[in-house]
């Protein structure tokens, strides 16, 4: 057993908690109860049953299976990751190229870029089920992505993937962040696919296509907001009809520190504009530029002009020798985009 | 470059089957279904057994009142439940602790620096270890390993992207194995 497996085990064990017979009991009496004001309340007709739920459970059935597969496998996975992802599947362009290679089909079915990231989706046919069992499975893939002018992603960082699996059907879509501003020519190779170290077919699979000028508007700033000495400066705003991404740059007066974090989606991290709110729902932390991280967007907006509102409610920062600094704001950064 | 995640396949079909929308009396069912994985994850989360099984009473309430609400585009039944839990323990952590605690914040997450207190229990250790690693590491792992979600559906539950999910499950488990070594 590897390390890493040891630790997953270890981890699976400590938390498989087993609560006693009667702390269940008690808890399912407890949600009975809970669940019958609300269920008298709002249901008068035949709801009464949910005052005991768990003795009818066996008779009551989610419809599974109601909904019916209407969308390919890769259509779903780019629709139900994000709402900025099922609009740059639905805006990509829809490309279809197959490779065949180790027994394995990959088809380059859609491409999108736009000013915040280049998307690519690529169906797989062939590959083995899955063996299940209790441990999660690693898919991975090898790829090298060129685009124009011969720019190619950074490492690891800027990189994000959903994958699905049905059978002998996977589907991978990823983004790679910070696209060149141009259009022109792409290319991808795909070196190895499969379930991990030990399980991976090597190939090649090289695919060649071209995409418009990426939609978006990318604008320089230089807007600031002080709480004590803690000022953020909002330097750069990318707004893309998948994304919006905020990069901003922390200053401690008299103070250097090794990183920091306003975290996300729990503290009211917010991006306006006009009547929009978007919430923020991920942060981007860079170790070459550890005064300034990026806060994105799960869904993009279509037009960028007007005024944008991005709202830091509190934020942590990490001193050189490792201390942890909370400071409470809130900072209101504005920028106005012609 | 290597584009990774986790899938288990298993979930995978079972969020496939769930229906788009929940009916008040699919609720049973999906108590039953989900209990363990809320308990688990409420258990690890507040290391006291009696604590976890009121939060867990909490949840099931808040998520029967917000049944409208559910939309399996969300991330499926059992992230959705579990997000219940997780907003339920954080308005609970706070109603008893006003002040916002950022001092575990550490926006180097690679930097993460657990030593293993081998005292006690193997089981008390690593979840020692687990609740003292920095930032939402500590959290994703829990969402792993306690509630049994996906890499997908924990960025589901904590507003992040799969792979940004995964990164943070292979630099927890860097750290405790670092912590092990």
């Amino acid at each position: 057993m590897s390390g890493q497996d040891h630790i997953e085990d270890r981890l699976s064990k400590a938390m498989a908690f087993t609560p006693s017979t009667v702390a269940m009991q008690s808890l399912d009496e407890r949600v009975a109860r809970m669940l019958a004001a609300p269920a008298a309340r709002r249901a008068p007709s035949g709801m009464g049953r949910l005052l005991r739920p768990m003795a009818l459970a066996a008779a009551l059935a989610l419809t599974a299976g109601a909904v019916a597969a209407a969308l390919s496998l890769i259509d779903r996975l780019a629709e139900e990751t994000s709402p900025g992802w099922a609009t740059a599947w639905e805006r990509a362009e829809i490309l279809g190229i197959q490779r065949t290679d180790a027994g394995l089909t990959l088809t380059l079915e859609r491409a999108y870029v736009d000013v915040n990231q280049v998307m690519l989706g690529i169906a797989i046919d062939g590959l083995d089920p899955l063996q299940l069992g209790d441990s999660a499975y690693r898919l991975s893939g090898v790829t090298q992505l060129t685009g124009p002018g011969g720019w190619t992603p950074l490492p690891e960082e800027s990189n994000n993937v959903a994958r699905d699996v049905a059978g002998d059907e996977s589907a991978f879509i990823f983004t790679f962040g910070s696209p060149p501003l141009t259009a022109g020519m792409w290319e991808l190779s795909v070196t190895s696919v499969g379930y991990g170290e030990g399980n991976m077919t090597d190939g090649s699979w090289n695919f060649a296509f071209e995409l418009p000028e990426p939609a978006g508007t990318a604008v320089t700033a230089n807007a600031s907001d002080t709480v004590g000495d803690a000022t953020l400066t909002l330097t750069e705003l990318r707004v893309s009809p998948s994304i919006v991404v905020a990069r901003i740059r922390l200053d401690v007066a008299g103070t250097t520190f090794a990183g920091w974090s306003a975290g996300t989606g729990q503290d009211g991290e917010v991006i306006r504009h006009g009547e929009a709110t978007y919430q923020i729902n991920e942060e981007g932390i860079f170790e070459a530029t550890p005064q300034e991280n990026e806060y994105l967007t799960l869904e993009g907006a279509e037009n960028a002009a007007g005024t944008w509102e991005i709202v830091i409610p509190e934020l942590g920062y990490t001193t050189a020798d490792g201390e942890g600094v909370g400071i409470v704001g809130p900072w209101t950064l504005t920028v106005t985009v012609p | 470059m290597e584009i990774m995640s986790v899938v288990d396949e298993e979930q995978v079909r079972a969020a496939d089957a769930e229906p788009d929308r929940l009916e008040p009396s699919a609720f049973g069912l999906l108590y039953e279904q989900h209990r363990l994985a809320v308990y688990r994850y409420l258990r690890a989360r507040t290391r006291n057994d009696e604590d976890a099984m009121d939060l867990a009473a909490l949840t099931f309430e808040r998520a029967f009142a917000g049944l409208g609400r559910f939309r399996r585009r969300d991330g499926g039944v059992r992230a959705w439940l579990v997000r219940i839990a997780r907003n339920t323990a954080i308005d609970a952590h706070r109603h008893h602790r006003p002040t916002v605690d950022l001092a575990g914040v550490d926006a180097h997450l690679g930097r993460i620096a657990v030593e293993a207190d081998r005292r006690g229990g193997e089981s008390e250790d690593v979840l020692d270890l687990v609740t003292r690693l920095p930032g939402d590491l500590g959290d994703t792992l829990m969402l792993r390993y306690a509630a049994g979600l996906t890499a997908r559906e924990i960025g589901v539950v904590i507003g992040k992207r799969e792979g940004a999910v995964q990164k943070r499950i292979e630099r927890g488990l860097a750290a405790l194995r670092e912590a092990y070594a």
